[in-house]
This record gives structure tokens, sequence and C-alpha cells, in this order.
């Protein structure tokens, strides 16, 4: 245990965190570019803007107790380069498959209840539903296979995964899931149901 | 009896299921690897899995996606600040996201150290504080950069330009408080939950990023409304 505040460690943290999360937080100035692009879809499919930040938020939030539980297994030498994807990545790969089917079910239905509730123009619950577990399920897949070669490079370069792996995620997250949302809405626009 | 007996049958089913282990095709039919509410809802006796990260964590995401829809109905109220200084919106969601980020990187940590025994639940340990010194020194530098690189690109966008001080001033000053805000909001949640043997990873990063995206965005919103 540690007696007294060491400037090494705090010098440690700063060095291998500081560039990567400049670069993240540069890389996020186009999400911002896409959304702007998604007027039509938005227009089209009223209610899909209620949805997105928290669709956003939750692909972030789940991808990224992956990466940090996936950081301290390596800690504990339990899920190494070494091993590669061993049963308890696969563990851990699951529990995210299932709270991500949870939480879009719940995003999806309480965007819908409350634009029922206010008075908004909205579109049937089955395409709320439709478009949140698609596009959480394909970001999800996407993030999910990132966030553990993104843990495993930075263990095989010696740095530790702790400060690289969560910013990748939240930062990449934001980016992949405003794409992949795009995607969905523009098949979705073709094939509403009624 | 009847009734009863079907119940008991269904019961000793699950047993049987547990006893083979979660998750394993245990009676060669595809629906017994399916979880079902108990499973997700009940915490394991054997702590390690995906039960246990399910049922550890399925309360604070779906707390959170009720807190986001709440979130982005409350932010379109106040859009109207922001539109004043159009260089903010740029780097609105590059802003509020590193915050989240910063403090998940120390959540990671604590969360590692905590679980490997190096650290203490308490507020007197130094590594505590090496985290917090060095997520807000981290802070400082990436806002300075990132007020920097928004006022380069605003004329290329085609936005408005205002002053560079006046940005710098509102982005550090902005970022700095909601970090300070943001890290001593996540020592006392990994300590109740580390405590309570709850795996700080699956409450603390959901928490932070979120809390994060609201404080943040009110933060620059206040500093706004004080210097601009």
């Amino acid at each position: 245990m540690a007696k007294e505040v060491s400037v090494g460690r705090i010098l440690k943290i700063i060095r291998e965190a500081l560039p990567l999360i400049i670069l993240y937080s540069i890389i996020e100035i186009p999400a911002g570019g896409i959304f702007s692009r998604m007027e039509e879809e938005i227009r089209r499919l009223p209610g899909l803007l209620l949805m997105l930040p928290a669709i956003m938020d939750i692909r972030g939030d789940i991808s990224s107790s992956y990466g940090a539980r996936i950081c301290t297994a390596y800690h504990m030498g339990i899920i190494t380069p070494e091993t590669g994807f061993n049963k308890y990545a696969m563990e851990n790969a699951s529990a995210t498959l299932v709270l991500t089917f949870i939480t879009s079910i719940l995003s999806g239905a309480l965007a819908w209840l409350i634009t029922i509730f206010t008075g908004m123009p909205h579109i049937a619950l089955v395409n709320f539903l439709i478009i949140a577990l698609v596009v959480n399920y394909l970001a999800g897949f996407v993030l999910l296979s990132f966030s553990y070669f993104v843990a495993m490079t930075a263990a095989r370069m010696k740095l530790d995964p702790n400060n690289v792996t969560v910013p990748a995620i939240t930062a990449l997250g934001d980016v992949i899931t405003i794409s992949v949302t795009l995607v969905v809405a523009k098949i979705m626009m073709g094939w509403l149901i009624p | 009896m009847r009734p009863r007996r079907r119940l008991s049958g269904f019961i000793r089913w699950r047993q049987r299921r547990k006893l083979r282990g979660p998750g394993t095709a245990s009676e060669g039919m595809w629906y017994t690897m399916l979880p079902t509410l108990p499973d997700i809802l009940t915490p394991p006796r054997v702590t390690s899995g995906w039960r246990t990260i399910v049922s550890q964590s399925w309360l604070v995401l779906c707390g959170m996606v009720a807190l986001n829809l709440i979130s982005g109905f409350i932010l379109q109220s106040n859009t109207t600040t922001l539109v004043g200084i159009p260089i903010l919106l740029l780097v609105l969601p590059s802003f509020v996201n590193t915050s989240g980020d910063i403090a998940s990187v120390m959540a990671s940590h604590l969360s590692t150290e905590l679980q490997l025994g190096r650290m203490k639940p308490q507020w007197s340990d130094p590594m505590i504080w090496e985290n917090i010194a060095s997520a807000l020194f981290i802070r400082l530098v990436a806002s300075l950069v990132l007020s920097v690189v928004a006022y380069l690109a605003a004329p290329v966008l085609g936005l408005a330009v205002i002053n560079l001080l006046k940005v710098i001033a509102i982005i550090t000053i902005a970022g700095f408080l909601s970090e300070v805000i943001v890290e001593f909001t996540a020592v006392p949640i990994a300590f109740a939950a580390f405590k309570r043997n709850i795996d700080p990873n699956n409450i603390l990063s959901p928490v932070l990023t979120s809390v994060g995206d609201i404080i943040g965005v009110y933060i620059l919103l206040m500093i706004t409304k004080l210097l601009g």
C-alpha cells in the first residue's frame, strides 16, 4: 500500500492519458458534424431526436464498464494478451449483450411514452424498439471488439490499459453510434411499420 | 395438487440448470441458454460471471436511460444561450465528453486499485489524491488545447469569431470546475460500492459519463452567462 503521494505515479498517469484524451476530444468535434446532417431523418422520424442522447449515452456506458472490467481483469492476470479472448472475456461480453437488450427496450418504450404524454408527433412503438435494438447491437458489437483490441494493444505496448481504454470507447462510441444511427434511420425511413 | 407439482417441477428444472452452470446448453435445447428474469434480478451465490455483472448494473443503467431522456428534454429549452456564441456549440459535444472521459480514467484506476487491495477505501489514501491531481492537470491542458483548436477551426467552418482570450477563459474555467465536481462525486461512489461488495466498474463509469454530460452543460451555460 502506498504511504505518501508519489509524483512519479502522477506523472505516469499524465504521460499516458494526456495525449490520447486531447486526441479524443478533437476526434469528437466531427460527431457534431454528422449530427447536423441528420435533419432529414429527424424530420421524417419524429421522436428519434428524443431517443438519440439516451441511446448514445447508454452505448458508451455499457461499453465503458466492459472496458473497465477488462482492465481490472488484466491487472489481476485473468485476461492478458497471452490468454487471448478466453472464458472470462466471454462472460463479460455476454453480460453486455443482456444489458444492451434491457436498456434498448427501456429507452425505446420510455421515449415512446414521453411522446404520447407530451402530445408530440411520433412513430409507432415497434419502430422505436427496432431502431433502439438494431442501433445498440450493431454499435455494441463494433465497440466491444474495439475496446478489447485497445486494451490488449495498450497492454502489449506496456501502457496501463486503465489510462487508455475507457476514453477511447466514450470518444469513438459517440462517433460510431451516430454513424450507425444515421444508416439505420435511412433504412428505416423506407420500412416504417404504421 | 396438479399446479403445485408443475411448479415444483419448474423449480427442480431450474436447480438442475444452475448446477450445470449458467449459460451452458445444459439440456440440449437452445432456450436453456436464454437468461430468465430471476437470473437477471437476483445476485448469484458465486460472485463471478455474467449474472453478477448484469444484476449489479441493470438498475444503474436503467436510471441513466431515464436521466438522459429527461436531460435531453431540459437542454432543448437552453439552446438560445448557446446559439449566441456559435463557437461554443462546436465544442459542446467534445467539452461535455471530456469530463466523462477523464473521470472514467480515474474511475477505472480506482476500481482496479481497490480490488487489488493496493488502495484503501478512505480519503486519507494518497493514491486518491494522486489520481485527482493528475485528472485536474489533464483537464487544464486538454481545455486549453480544445479552446485553441476551436478558435482556429471556427473561421474555417464559417462561424462568427470572438475574442481568443474569452474562449480560453470560458472553456478552461468551466472545464476545471466541472472536473472538480465530477471527481469528488466519483470517489464516494467508488468507496460505497466497494464496501457493499459491488464491483465499482459496473457502476462508476456509467454514472460518471452521465453526470459529466449534465454538469458540463450546466457549468458551461453558467460561465458563459457570467463572462459573456
